[in-house]
């Protein structure tokens, strides 16, 4: 439009001169001219002279927060350029699609950045923030110089992209423990735990605390006097040790909405089982294709690099990648309703969250969870209301008869409808 | 989902900001001032250039000056201030214009009657009325540019401005030309951001300061390039016009062909104020069975009354009628023996029925191409043919003489024409009576210089009168058909004759007629077409046969001649510059004998206003000259203007250095931690302080703290921050920056104070260390 009022005014200032026989006025028709075909090349020389490239490209995100993206800009001309304008093009996943078929072609979206410098290099920067988790890509793909009366522009492919790893946040689910079978029925759960924590295992080493880390393992006489939080770090059981299967088939096409629940929940989950001194096997099977995978976290901050596998869709193998074999993927059919020793429960009563729910209890060494998320988890997940949640997460407990979690669709999707998510 | 105001809804997820958080860039951009300055002198310079405006430059430019000064320096320092500036500036404005009230009124009044009502006589001071408006074009363009940020609407305004102001006789000097271009190219490129706000932009961008480099660079490119290409259009301006005409007139003749208006015979009243453009289509067959001898004019359109731009035909009918009355004719009178029939072919008649024997009358016969015959077409001396009863299917016919062949002898006619003769006689006389006041009326007002010219240059005959007239019209128009346009508030004849000196036929012939009529000649503008005799080609029949088209058309000027009655005068200078005029009694060597014992003196008659003399080179000389002196000036005004400039800024000096000193210190302020420190060494080898130290020794804190008294410690952290940005790992900018441009601060003032009066001055203002 510019190009094309700047123009006009050219042959008009031309054609008046013209008419009214004007010098100066045919001087300044003639320098508008020059100065349409100056810009002209002026954009292709400024472009020539000009790249942009992302300063850091791989990054580490929570879950809406607001990461800064410095760009390193060279503008290798004498002129300094008043105008430019780079091409985004950002979504989760991968645009392009692999060699292997695998990823499915996610939804890029294109943003356009503005900005000028000055000789040399400078340094701009822009802000991302991703409402899912997921593993964030953003390209620059293109930069676009203008000349100074931004009458033209010049293009040139750029290829640079930055990968963004979003977590969740470190919410964990407050799991409730409750013992049965031992005369102590009615023990606050702080207090099952406390003995259970205390009397099963021996205490291993201390370390500092780490995120994910229960309270109750806090070494508080030691913590005052070093003015650090220490932990004190059991010997793992066998019963301690919860065995997570995630059924993983279809997270890549299920939209990064629905995806994002996912791994909230689970992030969620693992720190919320950390919280009570467990270690969580996950098992998995990897949609990249290369079979089952599993991982051990101890520590939350394994959380990350769980998720971050998920994300890939690739696991680097693990020393007890043999006790893989217990997963079973629902490709082998009956895998989510016949697991060992497990029969498909039933979620537990909303209505009895406030208070301690009594289980029969069956089996030695038997402990039921109770689980909520801390706070409003319902909206933290930022899951449209009505929206359908395929998220088959089994967790399983051996010799428990009513402890066994199904987080299917259906029994997720009303609990989204009242506005809050609740175990 | 969450929404941003810049980002809109979020998509898949992900939002992308940018330039959410920029600080708002501190310090006045000189760029902003100096292209605000550009733009209000260009305007001013503007109406300075116009005709009978005259305003104290003395009052006016620096006013101005420091009023655009203020609000750049308020705007940019203060928005609080700016705003009280800008009510102040108001009120003062409300106090004027309501205290001036009549002086302010009759002032603005004028500048529009000059605008509207073409060139004044004499000159008025419009001072006030110049100020209040340089004031309110500044306060506009600073809102636009600075406020706003919108830099379209100006750019069309001033566009506007100085496209259009031409067409009200305003011809827009070099300086204006360039100091609105400058002002254009320069806010273009600093608004050129500005226009799609909604975009997003990057952060940490000193987008001013680039924005002001870059608008530098393309005023300055604009400058330069003004300059250089002047000379070079100076030079091929007419190849340049003629290449703009040419364009015009390619569209011309296509719509014309497209519509079918190029074969419509048109003869009018109007004399053209822009170009004319022919198409070459043919308009008229006219055949004759003798080929002439001379130019045949055909008559369409004889002007009776000049209105100002154009002639109006009144027809002879109410003058024929008074005729009769007054030679008591009214009873004979019917359709055939009007007076009005019988003048038509009077001369004719006499030259047929001379006692000697005439040649014998040629037949013309005349027919338009396109079949419409609403406007019919007749030569002099002549009478109408047989056929003009009919529908002129096949045209119609005349009898003529050529004005070579008429020799008429009022007392040697044929005995049986006797009677008819008197008669004839008769109604000449009292034809030439009426015509004495019917055909001598000017509208004076209308041609205030025309009618000056020839009221102080008295001739007495007809031959001097058309001598003068021929030699005010060849030595001071030049002939073309692409004259260019007329001022819409300028009559065409006074500006065709004392303006710009370039026209075609109507307006010789026009500027003619109208300066017979001031002799008190009866003269009438005529239109139609002029046939020259090499246009007729023999046909197999032996008749000769033109085909005229709108290349023929023209238009001359008639006298009355006692022997011939209306005879056509050529006024319009032929192809070489030469005079075709003449008709009995008057002839080239008359007109030359007449030239050269005359001295009429163009200078006291003001005929062009700064036109000095007339040299032989002629029009393209004198415009050359004149166009040079009016872009660039003269010499005197130059010469004020580079004094004025100089006081100006000498007054402004202590001003200007307290600003460069602020704008120093700002962008120090802005550097980085070790630009401030290099600065800090710099000031004290000035202050001569610490002679031998650069910064790096262990005891350098000490040494500073022992001569300036600021805290060891404090310039100790310096050290370490200015060393840990230059060696060290990165770490918060602005934390560092900050602090160090507090102990920098300290220093300075410190080392200020053991300096003596003239040190002072140079340490404060000249060299800004703070």
């Amino acid at each position: 439009m510019r190009k094309l009022i700047f123009l006009f005014v050219t042959l008009l200032t031309g054609y008046m001169a013209g008419v009214f026989r004007s010098v100066p006025l045919m001087v300044l028709a003639v320098l508008e001219a020059a100065l349409f075909v100056f810009s002209f090349f002026q954009a292709r020389y400024l472009q020539h002279g000009m790249c942009a490239e992302f300063v850091r490209h791989g990054e580490t995100l929570e879950k809406s927060a607001w990461l800064v993206c410095p760009v390193k800009i060279k503008n290798g001309r004498k002129l300094p350029v008043s105008r430019f304008q780079i091409r985004l093009r950002y979504g989760y996943g991968q645009e392009k699609e692999e060699s292997g078929g695998a990823r499915r072609k996610t939804k890029f979206r294109t943003k356009y950045i503005e900005g000028s410098c000055g000789c040399g290099e400078s340094m701009v920067q822009f802000e991302v923030c991703a409402h899912y988790c997921g593993l964030m890509t953003v390209r620059m793909n293109g930069l676009r110089v203008y000349d100074y009366l931004s009458l033209f522009s010049a293009f040139g492919r750029q290829e640079e992209q930055m990968e963004v790893a979003v977590y969740p946040g470190e919410r964990a689910l407050h799991l409730e423990r409750m013992i049965f079978g031992e005369g102590e029925e009615g023990r606050v759960p702080e207090q099952a735990s406390a003995r259970g924590g205390e009397t099963g295992s021996q205490v291993r080493q201390l370390r500092e605390y780490e995120t994910g880390d229960s309270s109750r393992c806090i070494h508080w006489n030691l913590s005052a006097r070093m003015g650090e939080l220490w932990v004190k770090e059991y010997e793992k059981e066998a019963d301690h040790c919860i065995r997570l299967f995630l059924e993983t088939e279809g997270l890549a096409e299920i939209g990064e909405a629905k995806a994002d629940a996912f791994y909230e929940l689970l992030s969620a989950l693992v720190l919320g089982l950390l919280q009570h001194g467990a270690s969580v096997r996950v098992y998995w099977q990897d949609a990249v294709g290369s079979g089952r995978r599993e991982m051990e976290i101890t520590r939350g901050s394994q959380r990350q690099e769980l998720l971050l596998a998920l994300y890939r869709g690739n696991l680097p193998q693990t020393e007890q990648a043999g006790t893989g074999e217990r997963f079973r993927g629902r490709e082998e059919g009956k895998g989510s309703r016949d697991l060992e020793g497990g029969n498909i429960g039933r979620r537990t009563h909303g209505s009895d969250k406030g208070k301690k729910s009594r289980y029969s209890e069956q089996g030695a060494g038997g402990r039921r969870f109770r689980g909520r998320e801390e706070g409003a988890a319902g909206a933290d997940l930022d899951i449209d209301k009505g929206n359908y949640l395929r998220l088959d997460i089994q967790l399983r407990l051996y010799r428990e008869e009513t402890l066994l979690y199904v987080f299917s669709a259906e029994a997720l999707e009303s609990q989204i409808e009242e506005g809050k998510f609740v175990l | 989902m969450k929404k941003d105001g810049i980002m809109g809804a979020v998509r898949n997820g992900i939002e992308i900001r940018a330039g959410l958080e920029e600080p708002e860039e501190k310090g006045r951009p000189a760029a902003a001032l100096l292209f605000l300055e550009a733009g209000v002198f260009g305007v001013l310079f503007l109406l300075g250039s116009m005709k009978g405006v005259f305003f104290s430059e003395w009052a006016v430019y620096p006013v101005t000056a420091l009023l655009c000064w203020g609000i750049w320096f308020t705007y940019y320092g203060s928005r609080k201030a700016y705003l009280l500036l800008v009510l102040g500036a108001v009120a003062v404005y409300g106090v004027v214009v309501f205290g001036m009230e009549d002086t302010l009124g009759e002032q603005l009044r004028y500048l529009a009657g000059c605008v509207l009502g073409g060139s004044k006589e004499e000159p008025v001071d419009v001072t006030t009325a110049v100020l209040l408006l340089a004031a309110v074009f500044a306060f506009f363009t600073a809102m636009s540019e600075f406020l706003v940020r919108s830099h379209m609407l100006l750019y069309l305004l001033t566009t506007v401005l100085l496209l259009l102001t031409p067409l009200w006789g305003i011809r827009p000097g070099a300086e204006v030309v360039l100091l609105l271009a400058v002002f254009q190219a320069a806010f273009w490129v600093m608004q050129a951001d500005g226009l799609a706000p909604w975009r997003l932009s990057f952060e940490g961008v000193l987008r001013r300061q680039i924005m002001g480099k870059s608008s530098f660079a393309v005023g300055g490119a604009v400058t330069i390039l003004f300059v250089a290409v002047f000379p070079l259009v100076f030079l091929g301006a007419d190849r340049l016009f003629d290449g703009i005409y040419d364009a015009e007139s390619r569209i011309y003749q296509t719509i014309s062909h497209l519509t079918g208006r190029d074969a419509v015979p048109a003869a009018g009243g109007r004399v053209g104020r822009g170009n004319q453009y022919r198409t070459g289509t043919p308009q008229l067959e006219v055949e004759v069975d003798i080929k002439p001898s001379e130019a045949l004019y055909l008559s369409g359109f004889q002007g009776d009354e000049y209105t100002g731009g154009g002639w109006e035909s009144l027809g002879e009918g109410g003058l024929f009628e008074t005729l009769e009355e007054k030679l008591g004719w009214q009873m004979y009178s019917n359709g055939r023996f009007s007076a009005g029939n019988l003048y038509e072919s009077m001369y004719f008649m006499m030259n047929m029925n001379q006692e000697e024997e005439p040649p014998a009358c040629r037949n013309l016969k005349i027919r338009h191409m396109n079949g419409e015959y609403e406007n019919l077409y007749v030569p002099y001396y002549s009478q109408r043919g047989w056929g003009w009863g009919g529908s002129f299917a096949e045209g119609y016919l005349f009898w003529y003489y050529e004005q070579q062949e008429m020799k008429i002898a009022w007392e040697e006619v044929r005995e049986d024409f006797a009677v008819i003769r008197d008669w004839y006689r008769e109604l000449r006389e009292a034809y030439q009576e009426e015509i004495h006041i019917a055909y001598t009326r000017v509208p004076m007002q209308l041609l205030p210089r025309l009618t000056n010219l020839c009221s102080v240059n008295h001739c007495e005959s007809l031959e001097e009168i058309t001598a003068f007239i021929l030699y005010t019209l060849h030595e001071n128009a030049q002939y073309t058909m692409t004259p260019g346009w007329a001022p819409v508030n300028e009559d065409i004849v006074e500006y065709f004759l004392f303006e710009s000196g370039r026209g075609y036929c109507e307006h010789f012939a026009s500027a003619a007629a109208l300066m017979y009529r001031l002799y008190g000649i009866p003269a009438r503008y005529v239109s139609g077409y002029m046939v020259q005799p090499w246009a007729f080609v023999q046909q197999e029949t032996g008749s000769w046969k033109a085909v005229v088209t709108d290349r023929e058309a023209h238009a001359w000027v008639e006298i009355f001649l006692e022997d011939y009655g209306w005879t056509p005068v050529e006024v319009t200078p032929t192809a070489g510059g030469g005079s075709a005029a003449r008709y009995p009694g008057f002839h080239h060597s008359i007109f030359r004998k007449l030239v050269a014992e005359k001295d009429w003196n163009w200078e006291k008659t003001e005929l062009h206003s700064g036109m000095e003399g007339n040299s032989e080179a002629g029009w393209r000389m004198w415009e050359g000259l004149a166009d040079l002196r009016k872009d660039f000036g003269e010499a005197d005004k130059w010469l004020y203007a580079a004094a004025a400039c100089g006081l100006y800024t000498l007054c402004l000096c202590p001003v200007l250095l307290d600003y460069r000193r602020m704008r120093r210190l700002k962008r120090l302020e802005m550097g980085s931690c070790r630009t401030v420190f290099f600065r800090l060494l710099e000031m004290l080898r000035f202050a001569g302080c610490m002679p031998g130290y650069d910064g790096t020794e262990r005891d350098f804190a000490l040494k500073l703290e022992e001569t300036t008294g600021v805290s060891e410690k404090d310039i100790a952290w310096m050290q370490e921050r200015v060393s840990q940005a230059a060696y060290g790992p990165p770490c918060r900018r602005e934390e560092r920056e900050t602090g160090v441009w507090q102990v920098y601060l300290l220093v300075a003032e410190a080392v200020y104070r053991k300096l003596g009066w003239y040190k002072r001055f140079v340490f404060r203002y000249w060299k800004g260390f703070w």
